[in-house]
């Protein structure tokens, strides 16, 4: 879900036109608390396997990771993995945790990556998390400026966007004497193909570029159409090199991302 | 719609902890087949590629079967173990840097559940680590664990433990000490206690005191010999009267790696009580496989055991018939296409041959001289039907002397099991049903390859013998259980006991305790002296048979259809003779027979057909007979009595005298166990079996001086105790007195 600060407009991103958020420019982030085995350092990778837990032993309220960028400012901060949503936990943005002065407190509505689109700001930012029911957690935070690519998908072809882009391995069963005995899901991921044409060479040399050649090795945050389906938001892989088809008479560009997400 | 999930978790030291002051903690890493759907609830690593099993396969009553494997092959990925860089290395690599070799015997657990289960609600079986691999140019890493009973296998458990010990000196055939060397081995590897296997010639029973043996030399049907300096000194792994469910506890506990706790004793006792009620004895003389030791267990009780993954213990059980009761699976809960059954025409039997008492534990297993009994069961039937005999030999060296009746449920377990060749059958199942089939378990099996001769469907027995829990489905593997009665059913109640070899003085209740528990109260002790067999004694002073002081509320039931036979009184001595004074002594009385049966608990005997016998009573000696200056003849020994070990005949008198010189007569000894005359004319006659003994003659008239014959020695009691006795049926031959 896509979360936009309360008056910001970046009047960057038309509709129909993804966003990724693939720059990171955190230099640290610390907790309030960390159970053991479980550092705020975890955050700062894109594994999502490592994440960042709170200390059992605290109290679930005022849960802060305190995060410190590099340089510049960022427009985006987006968390790949949390279980805000399933320990009802409300949570906040802000360079100072009381009170929060970016977005103010909230109860996210589903597990999918959390995109908070935000006015830009050097930071630190400071995220905080109240209540809930389980000790809070969560794995990759990025946090830099965002993506908005040049255009959006291709209108000529049919899209499936990735957060409904379900493949999934199901065994069925059925009895010796035909009654169906159940189906069994015993692995489901989110795969898809987003097809671009008519990138200006230039764009794709300067922004579009840097981003593929990220992306070879790290994921990335996806929303396929923030405008009309902010919900839609993904941290996705390339599953297939990106292969740039150039058109002989206007020179445009065409790319194809291949991609598996966590969606 | 279920979504299934599987997790894997192993158990291995911090890493960092290793020193000799610190005793590493436990570190538990959890890895899961990645999905889009794990619960944020388990943390895991995703790198699950694939899990590989190869279920374990339960040998029933032959053997420890096939042992389960899993194999875990994962993929390679960036991780950070503690603060080093997260792109330095990969996951795999920096484990094979930290743990190497180290994971073998660590505990590893394989949960599959789904999706809203909690780790402890999902099903989990249990292995253990053998050996990893990895990490390799594929980027894959792989864990190959096993189950419990792969610690049992031969390259790594031996009984008993090999002994490095040996003769320090040359020592003859009767020193009862021997020394060990090299120093300190005693202390190191042998036990206080225990018998011992010198160069592989002579069993003997020792104490020890560091490297010094106090030893009992020849035991086992073993000679006492001279032993070189330099033979090997070999500890024994011994049983003496123990459940067969006990020894191989024993074997898997002490000389494996298996833990205890993974075993309930308790539980396999009680199988063992209600189900096999047998005892076994052995002596192993050099190491053997405890594989090895444990199958021929399993075969010959007939048992099955493997390891339950799930309820993470070394499951036992006594192979028996499935109930019709048992849960039963039919064409609404197999999967489609999924049920084969194959016949299994090579394990037929028409005959079992057992081969028990093992004399000499230092002879090979395989040569059939070195047992004392055997016995047979055989359908000739099945012969006819199936048109060849099939014969299995099974050399027992648990089953003791005595055994018999043992001996005969191993026969008849194997025949009743294999007299029709049991089909293997194969078919799925699918997950999430209201009970999950259980390796192991007895069920009933419906299908359409089982019809009656009329065409109507058929319900078969089976017991599952192979597992495979897939995620979604089981596959099974289970063996037909087809049991024909021959013999009697094992009734846990009943003791019985069976001579079937001539004894002396038998305790009948040293010999049960030596077969079975100590009887309880509402035990049915049930002894046979069988036909040909006798049991007698060696002393006048000791029944052949006496019954033991069983506890009150246990019935016992004495079957002679041999004979009991007590031994025969000794013969009188005969009086000496002295022609110079002259004198004549008197001939000494007989011994009185021994007894046959004594009892002081009531006894049901059934006798018709056999013989209890008190033992004869001794001839009485004869008197001399003397004249001066002319003759001294001195009387002749009475004849011992009759008995299975007859009395010794009397001497015979001594004759002396100098003035005359005389005539000097020795007397000549009776003989032993005689139950017609003497040896002399003037000896007592030895009684028949369960008769006086005759009285020996008084010295001649014609002397000077003459002594009195000795009276016949008394009969022996055919049975002491007779008012604690009941006949079953008319009373046999039972030839002597009957007293209390």
């Amino acid at each position: 879900m896509i979360y936009t600060q309360s008056g910001y407009s970046p009047g960057d991103s038309p509709a129909g036109v993804p966003l990724i958020g693939y720059e990171t420019r955190i230099a640290s982030i610390t907790a309030s608390s960390a159970a053991t085995g479980f550092p705020a350092s975890n955050l700062l990778n894109p594994a999502t396997h490592l994440y960042w837990k709170a200390s059992p032993d605290s109290p679930v309220t005022n849960q802060t990771l305190t995060i410190t960028m590099s340089t510049g400012t960022v427009n985006y901060l987006a968390i790949a993995r949390h279980n805000f949503f399933e320990s009802q936990a409300s949570i906040a943005l802000g360079t100072t945790a009381s009170p929060p002065n970016i977005i103010p407190g909230f109860m996210v509505e589903d597990e999918l990556p959390i995109i908070f689109r935000i006015s830009p700001v050097a930071g630190p930012l400071i995220l905080s998390i109240n209540g809930g029911s389980l000790a809070a957690q969560a794995a990759v935070i990025y946090a830099g400026n965002i993506l908005v690519l040049e255009r959006s998908i291709k209108v000529d072809v049919q899209h499936r966007d990735i957060n409904h882009a379900r493949r999934s391995d199901v065994l069925g069963a059925m009895s010796e004497t035909g009654n169906f005995l159940g189906r069994t899901v015993i692995g489901e991921w989110r795969e898809t193909q987003a097809e671009f044409a008519w990138f200006t060479p230039s764009w794709y040399r300067d922004t579009f570029e840097p981003f593929v050649e990220n992306a070879v090795t790290e994921p990335f945050f996806w929303a396929w159409n923030p405008n009309e389906y902010p919900e839609d938001t993904a941290y996705a892989w390339l599953i297939d090199d990106v292969r740039p088809e150039t058109d002989p008479a206007t020179r445009r560009m065409a790319a194809t991302l291949s991609m598996r997400a966590i969606a | 719609m279920t979504r299934a999930l599987t997790y894997v978790e192993i158990d291995i030291p911090t890493f960092g902890a290793f020193s000799p002051d610190i005793t590493p903690g436990t570190e538990t890493f959890r890895f899961t087949k990645d999905t889009d759907y794990l619960p944020n609830t388990i943390s895991a690593i995703p790198s699950i590629k694939e899990i590989a099993i190869q279920p374990q396969t339960i040998s029933l009553g032959e053997d420890l079967g096939q042992r389960g494997i899993v194999t875990i092959t994962f993929n390679d990925h960036l991780h950070s173990f503690a603060s080093e860089s997260f792109t330095a290395g990969s996951f795999w690599g920096k484990f094979r840097g930290r743990y190497g070799q180290t994971l073998q015997g660590r505990d590893l657990r394989l949960y599959r559940g789904t999706l809203g289960q909690t780790l402890e609600e999902m099903e989990t079986r249990y292995y253990t680590i053998d050996s990893t691999d990895g990490p390799n140019t594929n980027r894959e890493y792989k864990i190959i664990a096993k189950d419990a009973l792969f610690l049992a296998k031969a390259a790594q458990a031996q009984a008993p433990v090999y002994n490095s010990g040996f003769v320090s000196v040359t020592i003859n055939a009767v020193t009862t000490t021997l020394t060990l060397a090299p120093t300190g081995i005693g202390n190191a590897e042998y036990p206080s206690s225990g018998y011992v296997n010198v160069g592989g010639k002579e069993i003997m029973s020792f104490t020890r005191a560091g490297n010094t043996l106090t030893v009992v030399r020849g035991l086992l049907n073993t000679t006492a010999q001279a032993h070189d300096a330099e033979s090997r000194v070999q500890n024994i792994a011994f049983w003496e009267v123990d459940r067969p469910v006990d020894i191989i506890y024993d074997l898997l506990v002490n000389y494996t790696d298996i833990d205890a706790s993974l075993i309930s004793q308790s539980e396999w006792q009680a199988e063992n009580d209600a189900y096999l009620n047998v005892f076994y004895t052995g002596y192993v003389a050099d190491p053997r496989g405890v594989d090895v030791l444990v199958s021929e267990i399993l075969q010959q009780a007939g048992l099955a055991i493997w390891w339950d993954d799930v309820g993470q213990m070394i499951r036992l059980q006594v192979l028996r018939e499935i109930p019709t009761t048992a849960q039963t699976f039919d064409g609404d809960s197999t999967l489609q296409g999924t049920l084969e059954v194959t016949e299994q025409p090579e394990k037929r039997l028409s005959e079992v041959q057992v081969y028990f008492a093992k004399i000499n534990p230092l002879v090979q297993d395989d040569e059939d001289d070195n047992y004392r009994s055997s016995t047979k069961q055989s359908d000739s039937t099945a012969v006819t039907e199936y048109g060849s005999a099939q014969i299995k030999k099974i050399r027992s060296r648990w089953i003791p002397t005595g055994g018999r009746t043992s001996a005969e449920t191993t026969a008849n377990k194997q025949l009743g099991r294999f007299r029709d060749p049991p089909r293997n059958i194969k078919f799925s199942l699918p997950r999430d049903q209201p009970t999950n089939p259980a390796l192991g378990g007895g069920y009933q099996l419906q299908g359409y390859p089982f019809q009656t001769s009329a065409g109507v469907a058929d319900t078969v027995p089976i017991q599952i013998v192979r597992l495979n829990p897939k995620a979604e489905r089981f596959d099974i593997e289970a063996e037909e259980m087809l049991f024909t009665q021959f013999g009697a059913v094992v009734d846990p109640l009943l003791d019985t006991v069976i001579f079937d070899v001539n004894a002396n003085n038998v305790n009948l209740e040293t010999v049960h305790d030596s077969l079975y528990a100590v009887a309880v109260s509402g035990d049915v002790v049930r002894a046979f002296v069988n036909a040909g067999v006798i049991i007698g004694s060696t002393s006048t002073s000791a029944a052949a048979f006496e019954v033991g002081n069983f506890v009150a509320g246990v019935t016992v039931q004495l079957f002679v259809n041999g004979r009991i036979q007590g031994c025969g009184g000794v013969g009188g001595v005969g009086g000496d003779a002295n022609s110079d004074v002259p004198s004549a002594g008197n001939g000494t009385a007989g011994g009185a027979g021994g007894t046959a049966l004594y009892t002081r608990r009531a006894i049901l005997l059934t006798s018709t057909s056999g013989q209890i016998w008190g033992g004869g009573g001794g001839g009485g000696g004869d008197g001399g007979t003397a004249t001066a200056g002319i003759l001294a003849e001195a009387g002749d020994g009475g004849s011992g009595g009759a008995g299975t070990n007859a009395g010794a005949g009397g001497a015979g008198g001594v004759a002396s005298g100098t003035i005359g010189p005389p005539t000097l007569l020795q007397g000549t000894a009776g003989a032993g166990g005689s139950a017609a005359n003497g040896g002399h004319s003037f000896g007592g006659a030895g009684g028949n079996p369960g008769a006086n003994g005759g009285a020996g003659s008084a010295g001649s008239a014609g002397g000077d001086v003459f002594g009195s014959g000795g009276a016949g020695g008394a009969a022996g009691n055919s049975i002491d105790g007779i008012s604690f006795v009941t006949h079953a049926g008319p009373a046999g031959s039972e030839l002597g007195p009957q007293v209390n």
